[in-house]
């Protein structure tokens, strides 16, 4: 008898585990880790997972398939955006390189690193792993000391993510000018996973 | 001579029950004192302890192996038992398997009962603004990274040292 209430007790423990397991995926980076790095708000934060994201892809299939197809391998998108004073530029910088170090030893690789013209881009992914060529999340952390506006940006994409499908996909969306203008601040959306 | 009677009579029914240890404390505590004082009682429970204790230390007679068998075969066909377990009590094995089996069929329904009220909820209803505003986001997300992308690549394509010009070209 104890031997089944000590299973029953197992499988009830994994359920909600099943229903909120984003946290444990490869691909999941928890960008709240960065929010005490910065004295502002962030200017632009985007969180959109679960059913919201569902309900987006659904949205695009009339009239945007490979968009839809593109969302529907995602987990999760998410976005912050901090705006940087002048004197936060070489912590930012040190910060976000430790970072990427301990996403690499997570298993992350990185395949665009740029170091040039004030600009600090970092950009990763992680394998799903095995014999699968799949990915599990894409990460990118970029520190930009524009004169006018320094900024740092995090994004994590969650899901098997091609880096030049995003390129392809994003073309038809306008290359903002650079830089890109910051968007209000947003409240963000409850999700319900 | 008359043989000795190997199973006395009891004085009373209860005594039986005292020596099953089945009697409710009171009535125990009776029944022992009788025992202890009436030689009738103290006789009978003494015989009826040593026969049982002799039977406890009995060996227990075993059937040689091809028994049951031979059993089976005496018997007619239509008298043949369908399984030959049918007949048999369940043993602690048997018994455990079917806790076992029992045990699996209700964590199997747990589980099933546990994913479908956490992965079967109901969704919550987004407006069409918020599905609007949600797919804006993403868009503009996936603008940013291709611009990132052309502006690294135009990095990288900066920072490599021009390529040697072929002889013909030259």
């Amino acid at each position: 008898m104890k031997r089944l209430v000590l299973l029953v007790l197992l499988v009830l423990a994994t359920l909600p585990a099943r229903a909120q397991n984003l946290a444990g995926d490869p691909g999941y980076l928890d960008l709240s880790r960065v929010d005490g790095w910065f004295s502002a708000e962030p200017t632009v934060e985007i969180d959109l997972k679960g059913s919201l994201l569902r309900m987006v892809t659904r949205s695009a299939q009339s009239d945007d398939p490979d968009l839809a197809a593109m969302l529907g391998r995602m987990r999760a998108v998410q976005v912050r955006i901090f705006p940087l004073a002048a004197g936060a530029l070489a912590s930012a910088r040190t910060r976000t390189a430790d970072l990427m170090r301990g996403l690499e030893r997570q298993g992350w690789e990185s395949f665009v690193r740029v170091r040039q013209d004030g600009q600090y881009v970092n950009m990763m992914v992680r394998p799903r792993g095995g014999t699968s060529d799949a990915l599990a999340g894409l990460v990118v952390a970029v520190v930009d000391e524009d004169d006018d506006e320094p900024q740092a940006v995090f994004i994590n994409i969650v899901g098997d993510v091609d880096p030049e499908r995003i390129g392809e996909i994003g073309r038809r969306f306008g290359a903002p000018n650079v830089p890109t203008p910051p968007r209000p601040p947003r409240t963000p959306r409850r999700n319900d996973d | 001579m008359n043989a000795p009677d190997l199973l006395p009579d009891l004085p009373d029914e209860r005594l039986e029950a005292w020596l099953d240890h089945a009697l409710p404390p009171d009535e125990a505590r009776a029944v022992a004192d009788r025992v202890a004082t009436d030689a009738a009682w103290g006789d009978a429970a003494d015989t009826a302890l040593r026969l049982r204790a002799a039977l406890a230390a009995a060996p227990l007679p075993t059937a040689p192996p091809d028994f049951r068998a031979r059993v089976f075969a005496a018997l007619p066909p239509d008298a043949q038992p369908t399984s030959v377990h049918a007949d048999r009590p369940p043993t602690p094995r048997r018994r455990r398997r079917v806790r076992l089996a029992a045990g699996a069929v209700f964590a199997a329904v747990v589980l099933a009962v546990g994913l479908y009220v956490t992965r079967f909820q109901p969704e919550p209803r987004y407006s069409d603004a918020d599905v609007a505003a949600a797919r804006a986001d993403v868009e503009w997300t996936l603008a940013y990274l291709n611009r990132l992308n052309a502006q690294t690549a135009a990095h990288v394509s900066d920072a490599l040292p021009p390529l040697p010009q072929p002889e013909a070209a030259r």
